[in-house]
Formats: C-alpha cells, sequence, structure tokens
C-alpha cells in the first residue's frame, strides 16, 4: 500500500541574529492510510514544528515530503493553501473557534469559504458532524457558549468537514481537564476507526499517546524510537 | 455571498464600536454636505443678485475697422474707425428673430448714454436708458422698485433714482432739464422715484422712454444695444457666440463682465473642495484605524481561517467588504443627517425674511458624497486588508 504521508530527511532551521536553531535534523516516517498515531515527546522536541510542517503551515529547510504521492515540501504559497483546504484537516491546543458564528457555522466554516458561499448540504453535514462529536443539541449555539470540552469537539468536527485524509491535531487535549481530554482523544479514535481518517496527533501526555496504533518519539529534533 | 454574510458578521459583533465607527464617518459627510450646500447656495445667491437686475447677454455693434491693404493683398492693420457712430439699424427684424429663440425671455432695445440732469444751479451726472416703456421691467424689476409716483415712461417722463433724486432734491412731477452728451437738451418730468438697494443705479440712471432719447442722442433708427435676458442665466456664455454668428453683433455675456464674481466663486469652491478633502481624509484615515485595529484582534481567527486552506483573497475581502459597509452607511446616515441640517438651518430666517445661512439644502452633493465616502472606506480599508491576508497563519495561532 502506497504511504499517505512519506516524510524523508526532513531538517528545519530557524536564524535570529545571525544564530541558527537547528528544531528538526533529518526526520524520516511515514504514515499508512487510517493510521492513528502518536507523535511524543518533550517540549522543545520539534512535535509542532514537525505537526507545522506536515501541515503545510511551515517549508522544511531541507527534505522532502511526499503527501498522496505528490511532492509538497517546496510548494508556493497558494498551492500549499488549496493542498490544506483540500485534504488536511487541524485541531490545536487552541480551539480558535470563531466567537462570532455558531457551532454549526464553524464547522462549515472550511467548506463555505472557498466556495464562497453557505449551501444547505455543508449545514447538514455540519450538523451531522456535530451529532456524530455529541453536540447536537448545541449546534446553533454561539461558539463563546461552550464549554472547552465543547469547544475542542466543535474544533475536530470542524477538521472534519472537508473529508480531510489526514487530520493534524496539536497537543489537542492540552487545554483540557484529563476526563474530557480522554473524551476528546476517544471521539478521534472512533472517527478514525469508523471513517478511516488518518490522523498525527502530537502530544506529551503518554497515557493519550497509549490510544494511538502507536507513538514516533521525538527527541532533540530526531526520531528516538517507535513503538 | 459567504464572504458578505462573514465581513456583515464582523461589523455586527460589536455593535456599539461599529455604530461609533459609523457615525465618525457619518459626521465627516455631515461637514462636507454643509460645507456644499453652503458653498452651492452662496454661489446661487450670489449669481441671482447678479444676474437678477442685468442683461445676460448684449448685443452690440462690432467695432469697426478700415483695413489697409498692402501690395502683397494682405491687411497689414487694422485701425478702428471712430468715424461712424455705433449703432444697430436694423434691431426690429433682430429682435422678433432673438425672441423666437429657445431659452430667450425677452429682448429689450435700449439707447444707452450719458448726459447731465440740471436743476437750477445744480447739476449731476447720469446715465441714460432710453428703452421701449413695456420693456421698463424686463431685465431689472425696476417696476417693482418704485418708492414715489408710477413707472411711468410716456413720452416727456423720467425714472430716476432715490439717490439721484435726493441729490437734486427732486420730487415726482418736478421738471428736470436733461442735457445729454451730443450737446441736446430737453425738459423733462419726474415720473417715477426707484430704490433698487443698488447704489450705483439709483445714484446714476435715469430711464426715459426709447422715442424721447432718439433726438436727445440723435439716433432716428438704430439703437445701441440689445440686452437679452434668458431663462437661465449659466446658458450665456454658450449662447452668445450663437447670437454673435446669427446677427453678425458683438455678443457679450453677463460673466465676460462680472469676472471678479467668477473669480470669487471659484476661490471659493476651491475652498469647499479642501475642506471636502480633509473630511475624506480624515474618514479614511478613521476607517483604516478601526479595521487596522479589527485585524489585530482577529489574528488568531485570522490564522485559523488561513490553516483551513482559506485564501489571502477571501481574507482582504473580509476586510475591503467592512470597510465598504462602513462606508455606504456612513454615508448613508451622513447624508440624511446633513440634510436634516441644512433644511433645519435653512428654515432660521432674519427678520427680512431671507435665511441666517445662503445655504441650498437640495445642493449638497449626496449622491457624490455617498458614492466618495465608500470610495473612501473602501480604498482605506485596502491597507489592513492586505495585513490581514499576509498574516502567517502559523505565527498568528501561536499568540
Amino acid at each position: 500500500m502506497n504511504p499517505l504521508l512519506q516524510v524523508s530527511q526532513i531538517t528545519k532551521s530557524f536564524i535570529e541574529r545571525e544564530l541558527e536553531t537547528r528544531v528538526l535534523n533529518g526526520v524520516n516516517f511515514s504514515l499508512q492510510p487510517g493510521e492513528l498515531v502518536a507523535l511524543l515527546g518533550p517540549s522543545g522536541s520539534g512535535k509542532s514544528t514537525l505537526l507545522s510542517i506536515v501541515g503545510l503551515l511551515l517549508s522544511p529547510t531541507a527534505g522532502s515530503m511526499r503527501l498522496l504521492g505528490d511532492e509538497v515540501a517546496q510548494l508556493n504559497e497558494s498551492q500549499r493553501s488549496a493542498y490544506r483546504s483540500r485534504h488536511l484537516g487541524f485541531v490545536f491546543q487552541a480551539h480558535h473557534l470563531l466567537p462570532d458564528f455558531t457551532a454549526r457555522e464553524n464547522v462549515a466554516f472550511p467548506a463555505a469559504a472557498p466556495r464562497n458561499r453557505m449551501t444547505g448540504a455543508m449545514h447538514r453535514r455540519a450538523a451531522q458532524l456535530l451529532d456524530q462529536v455529541g453536540l447536537s443539541e448545541r449546534i446553533d449555539f454561539r461558539s463563546t457558549a461552550l464549554s472547552g470540552g465543547q469547544k475542542q469537539r466543535v474544533a475536530v468536527a470542524r477538521a472534519l468537514m472537508n473529508k480531510p485524509q489526514l487530520v493534524l491535531a496539536d497537543e489537542p487535549t492540552g487545554n483540557l481537564d484529563r476526563e474530557t481530554g480522554f473524551q476528546v482523544m476517544d471521539l478521534m479514535k472512533q472517527i478514525n476507526r469508523a471513517e478511516g481518517t488518518t490522523f498525527l496527533i502530537s502530544t506529551h501526555d503518554t497515557q493519550i499517546a497509549e490510544r494511538c496504533d502507536y507513538r514516533i518519539h521525538l527527541l532533540d529534533g530526531r526520531i528516538d524510537r517507535v513503538d | 455571498m459567504f464572504q458578505w454574510q462573514v465581513a456583515w458578521r464582523y461589523l455586527t459583533s460589536n455593535l456599539l464600536q461599529s455604530a461609533l465607527l459609523i457615525a465618525g464617518v457619518a459626521l465627516g459627510v455631515v461637514a462636507f454636505v454643509f460645507i456644499t450646500a453652503l458653498i452651492n447656495g452662496l454661489a446661487i445667491v450670489l449669481t441671482e443678485e447678479t444676474t437678477g437686475s442685468i442683461a445676460h447677454i448684449t448685443l452690440e455693434p462690432q467695432v469697426r475697422v478700415a483695413p489697409v491693404l498692402t501690395d502683397q493683398s494682405d491687411y497689414a492693420a487694422t485701425p478702428v474707425s471712430n468715424s461712424q457712430r455705433r449703432q444697430i439699424r436694423d434691431w426690429q427684424v433682430l429682435v422678433s428673430m432673438i425672441e423666437a429663440m429657445p431659452g430667450v425671455v425677452a429682448v429689450r432695445p435700449e439707447i444707452d448714454g450719458n448726459g447731465f440732469l440740471v436743476r437750477g444751479e445744480a447739476v449731476a451726472p447720469v446715465a441714460i436708458k432710453g428703452i421701449e416703456p413695456e420693456k421698463l421691467s424686463v431685465v431689472a424689476p425696476i417696476a417693482d422698485s418704485i418708492v414715489s409716483g408710477r413707472a411711468d415712461l410716456s413720452a416727456g417722463s423720467l425714472l430716476i433714482g432715490t439717490q439721484l433724486a435726493g441729490d437734486l432734491g427732486l420730487g415726482v412731477g418736478q421738471p428736470v432739464i436733461l442735457r445729454t452728451e451730443r450737446d441736446r437738451e430737453r425738459l423733462l418730468t419726474v415720473g417715477g422715484i426707484f430704490e433698487t438697494g443698488i447704489a450705483s443705479v439709483d445714484e446714476r440712471l435715469a430711464y426715459l422712454n426709447l422715442r424721447s432719447a432718439r433726438p436727445l442722442f440723435e439716433l432716428p433708427d438704430g439703437v445701441i444695444q440689445l440686452s437679452i435676458r434668458l431663462q437661465d442665466p449659466a446658458d450665456a456664455e454658450t449662447l452668445a457666440p450663437a447670437l454673435a454668428s446669427l446677427t453678425g453683433l458683438h455678443a457679450v455675456p453677463w460673466q465676460e463682465r462680472n469676472r471678479n464674481l467668477e473669480d470669487a466663486l471659484a476661490a471659493q469652491a476651491s475652498t469647499g473642495s479642501l475642506i471636502q478633502l480633509f473630511a475624506m481624509v480624515s474618514i479614511a484615515i478613521g476607517v483604516a484605524s478601526a479595521l487596522l485595529l479589527s485585524t489585530y484582534r482577529r489574528r488568531s481567527e485570522i490564522g485559523i481561517m488561513r490553516s483551513f486552506g482559506i485564501s489571502r483573497r477571501f481574507v482582504a475581502m473580509v476586510f475591503v467588504i467592512q470597510g465598504l459597509l462602513v462606508g455606504l452607511l456612513g454615508g448613508l446616515v451622513g447624508a440624511l443627517s446633513g440634510y436634516a441640517l441644512c433644511l433645519w438651518l435653512y428654515s432660521i430666517r432674519q427678520a427680512d425674511g431671507d435665511p441666517i445661512l445662503p445655504i441650498a439644502p437640495d445642493q449638497g452633493g449626496y449622491a457624490l458624497v455617498i458614492a466618495l465616502t465608500t470610495l473612501c472606506a473602501v480604498l482605506a480599508a485596502v491597507l489592513p486588508a492586505r495585513a490581514a491576508s499576509r498574516l502567517d497563519p502559523l505565527e498568528a495561532i501561536q499568540q
């Protein structure tokens, strides 16, 4: 089976005041379709940077990356935007919901904006996704009227709106209490199992990571081990 | 259009802030409308006052020239001839022809000249207008300005201004000798005394029957000029060349004789334009700063939108549309408020019934100001829109 994502020799350096800081140093790994993978590592290990590069929010300094068979490491800004819109979903540590919109509008937003219209079909899919994450009774609530856990569930539903092949979650439970964190994690696993959506979840919580198919351990910008 | 929905939602998310922004724009528009209505009103009043009592076009005989031929059959010089009297001989035909032209209200043939009014030892210089009695008031409303006697221009009767009457101690029915520049004189009777409020007219002008003027100015057939009144004085400059070519006479529009007024109105309009420009600049600065603040406040939202793959263009358009809506709403509210202010000011009258300000409420440039404000607000929104669209999504999300 062709891998969904193939990361080869990815290096990322930041230069500030002529001082180079290498955050990633020759990272190699691949993801198969339908996998639920945890990216584990201590703070500063390069988890978020790697996730940003895989999410096409950041360009690597060197290396190659194939997503769905296409080389994507050196795409230009508009190509990366189009790729993100079509194939990727994001869940961040902070939910980043749009406060002036309802839960349903937030979920439908990634589909409506590129087409510049909100259709009935989008509304229906958003409602269905909110139902899937257990928020069917809150679909028309403003995001400001939801609890932290509910907001993160909306963020998960939003990440799935465009039926992405790969969802990237950067510390998705980091701002939640333990129980709610587990609920959100279980929700992502449930979606992964039911729909075959691939998840790459960055976390430093081993109990969250235990719920994934396998774990990629990152240390000092390199893959330390995979278990 | 989803961009419009997002822009509207952003605008209405903080009603008080948006209302203040729109109020600020509207205030600038009110200033624009007020200045425009005032300047236009003043121009109307001054033009009406000027054109209300003068001929809009004057037709005079061409300056006669005596061409001198050179040996190359070219004219070498064209000295002015003073040997012949300048007059319009076929004036009856011209009057009928011009009166039939569209836009022409009346044509008055005139014998104009200078002379002296002599009463006993008192002598006063006077400008004489010999006219047909029925056309007394077609140029200036002299009949309405009569303060003593009647607008009687029968043979032997004279109408003079109050100042002139005062200078000579003349009253209605009293005799006075008119001595003209041709050294002819006749005993006339003051038929009426007028007061126009224009010092030069009340002090120097006297009206006389055209027939009475003929022997006094030695013009048995012709007239000196034709004074023409138009429906719209503004047409004078365009009609004058047509009349000149039609009649072969020299046509002088009123604007040519009142260049000072034109210059004053132009200077006034320039001052107004400067104030209007300041109003527009202040609107643009207000909109740009408010939207820049909004861009900053919504950094993480913009970042998350961009991470979804939403294009820079979409993000930019959301802010441009906000600018457009602020400009349009501010323009409409300001134009309506400005109109209401102008109407109110127009309704406040002085003791003589004139408005305290020469304002023209219907000349506030409303369509222009709404269009300009919207355009300015859109242009002002471009900077914040660019800033928003260029936000690095990762940086914005991480904040």
